[in-house]
């Protein structure tokens, strides 16, 4: 039981770490190219955050199915018990 | 700057409530688990609790039991004090008359046969001859009378026994808190349980207890019960058998040594003393009396006593310890890889299997291109960790996909049910078998005329050999057979072929396989067609 403790810690560790480090990069570039976008064409700013919004909440959604399954590991991990 | 329109507001506002709503659910779903997992059991007044390093709580209050994250239970009391109990432990409660299990335990049936307990367990008949295993070294017992053989210890329906590692052992429970200077045996009714040597033996069946989780315990002399003609010494003593525990023991000690050679007899004792000089003989009589006779001479001294006998034979050494640590062995198999050939399967396996528990590991080959049809069953060998699937009399076909199932065979022990064969189908993987075994390469095409001169070579890829193939060259509604009747290897075969190429406007020249045989087997059907222009 203790490898596969060891083991679900570890993949958690990845999944949370992976997931983080890319959503991290996304928003940086996303937050770039929208700057670029609104200073290129200002009138467009609604527009832009428009879709940028989007974008976000698809990406929040898409965390907090992370999260759902990382909690699911850690406490109800089917290769335990 | 330019503002944000209505709508990007509320959007902003609906993200921000979408969020928050989520952190909400979020939150309760975690508070919900742990608050599960905090889950707290009751201890009356006047309880006997021992904490992990077996120290008599004084319950002068009541207090609450609660499992935390580190998986030990602490015993909180109403006078605000807090103990670690360890990630199990046994609570009397004088007030209801019962015994709890905190923790995982294992109980032990006279055959041998090993429950495992879970969490909490009450003790539903304390006056039954039962032994329960918390952890390394630590028992219960319970019965309606418990003493101890040959000795003067005696209690009822329960005790609790920590077993050090030189066989002595610390006995505890409401009345007692007493350490055993010497390995004992307790007895309750039928069953009798030699502390030191974690034996259990009930109606002449001895059951080592040692295997439940192994154990640290040290004590290798010969165990009580034998000593005490309880049981019979048998070669082989039971063990504890559960399906959900596997281990492995240390192994048991060597033999002993011989014997040393028994020491040299001492050196003979010196000759005993000359005897006394004999009496003088009497004086004459009458006259003068004669001179006296001399002294006799005295006597010889004794032989001097045989050397001592020598001293024993040094018993023999004790045997080596066992290893102390248990090693939990977890029985697995695993498919790691299959690479594809056209007509073979290479696989990676592992198979680990300490206790030698499984009958047989097998790979079932399907083909699922023909109906999931069985193609061969593969029986591996355990210490290897490859093979080579070629599909046995049938044989596996190019551009094929194949699934296999591996399992295993075993034996499946429980109190319930007793002992079944199972067959379980542990690992399954898709594969197909590569469609590239041989080609054709267009040398040279040449007109002359009507003529068109075709020079191909027919060749099989490394490693394959066609014995045998048909080859097609065409050029729009033109074609020629051409029949290679020898073996196609990867150096191939060069062919050329005349067509009359009159009337036709194609430039397209094609040559592809229409039977190819490999193996035994038809493959042209996964054979590409080879097209070049003139």
């Amino acid at each position: 039981m203790e490898s596969i403790l060891a083991s679900t810690m570890q993949a958690i560790g990845s999944i949370l770490g992976f997931a983080f480090l890319g959503a991290g990069i996304g928003i940086g570039i996303l937050g770039a190219k929208v700057a670029e976008a609104i200073g290129r064409n200002p009138e467009t700013k609604s527009d832009v955050i428009q879709s940028v919004m989007f974008v976000a909440i698809i990406m929040t959604l898409l965390l907090l199915l992370l999260f759902a399954f990382v909690l699911v590991l850690l406490f109800f991990n089917p290769y335990i018990n | 700057m330019r503002k944000l329109n209505t709508k990007n507001k509320m959007t902003f506002n609906a993200f921000a409530v979408m969020i928050a709503a989520m952190l909400v659910v979020f939150t309760i779903a975690v508070v919900a688990v742990i608050r599960g997992r905090n889950e707290s059991y009751p201890v009356s007044a006047g309880s006997t609790v021992y904490t992990e390093d077996y120290e008599y709580v004084d319950m002068l209050s009541a207090g609450k039991i609660t499992k935390k994250w580190d998986d030990k239970y602490y015993l909180s009391t109403d006078d605000g004090e807090t103990y670690c109990l360890g990630p199990n432990t046994v609570i009397y409660d004088n007030e209801k008359q019962n015994l709890t299990i905190y923790g995982e335990a294992f109980y032990i049936h006279e055959d041998g046969i090993v429950d495992n307990l879970e969490e909490v367990t009450v003790v539903e008949d304390m006056n039954k001859p039962s032994l329960y295993k918390l952890r390394d070294r630590m028992y219960v017992m319970t019965g309606n009378e418990i003493n101890e053989v040959d000795g003067d210890f005696m209690t009822d329906h329960y005790v609790a026994i920590n077993i050090h590692k030189s066989g002595t052992a610390m006995l505890m429970n409401d009345d007692y808190y007493i350490n055993m200077l010497e390995p004992v045996i307790l007895q309750s009714d039928d069953v009798y349980f030699d502390i030191a040597s974690e034996l259990m033996l009930y109606d002449e069946k001895v059951v080592s207890l040692k295997n439940i989780i192994g154990s640290s315990n040290q004590y290798n002399d010969k165990p009580l019960i034998y000593e005490k003609g309880l049981a019979d010494e048998v070669d082989g003593t039971l063990v504890a058998q559960n399906p959900e525990v596997i281990t492995i023991m240390g192994g048991n000690g060597g033999t002993g040594g011989t014997g040393g050679t028994g020491g040299k007899g001492g050196t003979g004792g010196e000759g005993g003393v000359g005897g006394e000089g004999g009496l003088g003989g009497n004086g004459g009589e009458g006259g003068a009396g004669g001179i006296g006779g001399e002294g006799g001479i005295g006597g010889i001294g004794g032989i001097g006593g045989s050397g001592g006998i020598g001293g024993d034979a040094g018993s023999g050494g004790k045997g080596g310890e066992g290893s102390d640590a248990a090693i939990s062995a977890t029985k697995w198999i695993s498919l790691n890889s299959a690479t594809p050939h056209s007509t073979s399967i290479d696989v990676d396996y592992t198979v680990n299997d300490l206790t030698n528990d499984y009958l047989d590991v097998f790979i079932n080959v399907f083909d699922l291109d023909d109906n999931k049809k069985l193609v061969e069953t593969i029986h591996l060998d355990k210490a290897s960790n490859s093979c080579v699937i070629s599909g046995g009399s049938i044989g596996l076909a190019p551009g094929h996909t194949y699934q296999l199932e591996m399992g295993y065979v075993a034996y499946k022990t429980s109190s319930g049910a007793g002992v079944e064969q199972i067959t379980v189908t542990q690992d399954i993987q898709k594969v197909t078998t590569s469609a590239n075994v041989a080609y054709i390469d267009i040398n040279k095409v040449a007109r002359s005329g009507d003529n068109l001169t075709v020079t191909f070579t027919a060749a099989a890829y490394e490693g394959s050999t066609l014995s045998g193939a048909t080859v097609l060259v065409s050029v729009g509604s033109k074609s020629q057979t051409v029949v290679i009747d020898e073996n196609i290897g990867s150096a191939g075969v060069t062919k050329t072929v005349v067509l009359d190429i009159k009337d036709v406007t194609d430039t397209n020249v094609s040559a592809k396989y229409t039977s190819a045989t490999y193996l035994g087997k038809e493959v042209a059907t996964y054979l590409n067609t080879t097209t070049t222009t003139y």
